[in-house]
């Protein structure tokens, strides 16, 4: 996979993850909203960060769609904080195709969100796979 | 792309596919109601497997033509050492707790046969995160006392260890020259700040 394809992959996975963070925001109690709100924001600026890096290596950034169908339908709170671990750990698999997809610091970035991802999905669903992204 | 007739379902397609929740809602569900994290000590069967990497990988991983060979063996033996270090906290822990953490520590025979099939488990004797020495089966030294390795301090220098594993896996990564190994490193360091992450929230 070309590091521009990685950071497609990511990108829409990102533009995703903002859209279930809405979802999830709306669906959890007041403190996980905040929680959720906050990782909305991380995602929105990785969003720029990945688009930036799209266009720096010439590509065209895919734009987020208007609606994303969940693979889960977000009933209840507890099903909202199982979105979001879902949503957090596929990024982490992809942020660590991107991880491989590249090189230097920007290997090194890939890297150390893939970690950051993982973690929130802790925060959410209190397990750790062994893999993150496999799921 | 056009949406014009039904958008959702048409994003649904392509979303899922990309995403690669394209396994079936049924398995994502399933893996969320199980009480147990997936865990997976077979390589050959791990859904790590990334469909999309290049086909091109060594031919050999951890033979003499892999350019990676030393940082392989390197990461398997830090593995060694990080079972060691769940193998002394065992016993040492409530029943409820000790079963989690026995748990998380299988990851790293996953990591160590995914990274460095290769190797023997011949006992570790690579210096620890804190910069001890052990080996998976040695028992608290004698200055040790049961206490010391009471529920606190045990979870505690497993926290410890799987931060720096985690920290550690990155710069391995900066290190490898196999982009699948790469992944497979980035993965591994994920694994380890989130095992840290639920570690926490155990004391």
């Amino acid at each position: 996979m070309s590091e521009l394809d990685a950071l497609a992959v990511v990108l829409e996975g990102t533009n995703a993850a903002v859209y279930a963070y809405g979802i999830v925001a709306a669906r959890v109690n007041a403190s996980s909203e905040s929680q959720a709100l906050d990782a909305m924001a991380v995602h929105r600026a990785q969003r720029e960060y990945l688009r930036e890096r799209i266009i720096a290596l010439k590509g065209t950034p895919p734009a987020p769609f208007a609606a994303y169908d969940t693979p889960i339908a977000v009933t209840t709170a507890e099903l909202a904080r199982r979105l979001a671990a879902l949503v957090e750990n596929r990024l982490a698999g992809q942020w660590a195709a991107l991880a491989a997809a590249s090189g230097g610091l920007e290997r090194r970035a890939s890297a150390v969100t893939a970690e950051e991802c993982a973690v929130r999905a802790v925060t959410w669903s209190g397990e750790a796979p062994v893999w993150p992204g496999s799921q | 792309m056009s949406v014009a007739t039904n958008p959702i379902k048409l994003i649904s397609r392509r979303t899922f596919v990309r995403l690669g929740i394209g396994g079936g809602v049924a398995l994502f569900l399933m893996a969320c109601k199980g009480s147990t994290p997936g865990i997976s000590t077979n390589p050959t069967a791990d859904p790590t497997a990334d469909p999309t990497a290049d086909s091109a990988a060594p031919v050999d991983p951890g033979g003499p033509q892999d350019p990676d060979r030393e940082l392989r063996a390197e990461v398997g033996g830090q593995q060694l050492v990080l079972i060691g270090l769940y193998s002394l906290a065992k016993g040492g822990l409530s029943t409820l707790v000790d079963a989690r953490v026995a748990l998380l520590g299988t990851r790293h025979e996953a990591y160590r046969q995914a990274i460095s099939p290769d190797r023997s488990s011949e006992p570790a004797t690579s210096v620890t995160p804190s910069g001890g020495s052990t080996s998976p089966s040695a028992k608290p030294s004698p200055t040790t006392s049961q206490s010391d390795i009471g529920t606190g301090n045990s979870l505690q220098d497993l926290i410890v260890a799987e931060t720096a594993s985690a920290a550690r896996f990155i710069e391995q990564s900066m290190r490898a020259s196999d982009p699948e190994l790469v992944r497979l490193l980035v993965l591994a360091g994920a694994g380890s700040a989130a095992a840290a992450a639920v570690l926490r929230t155990l004391i």
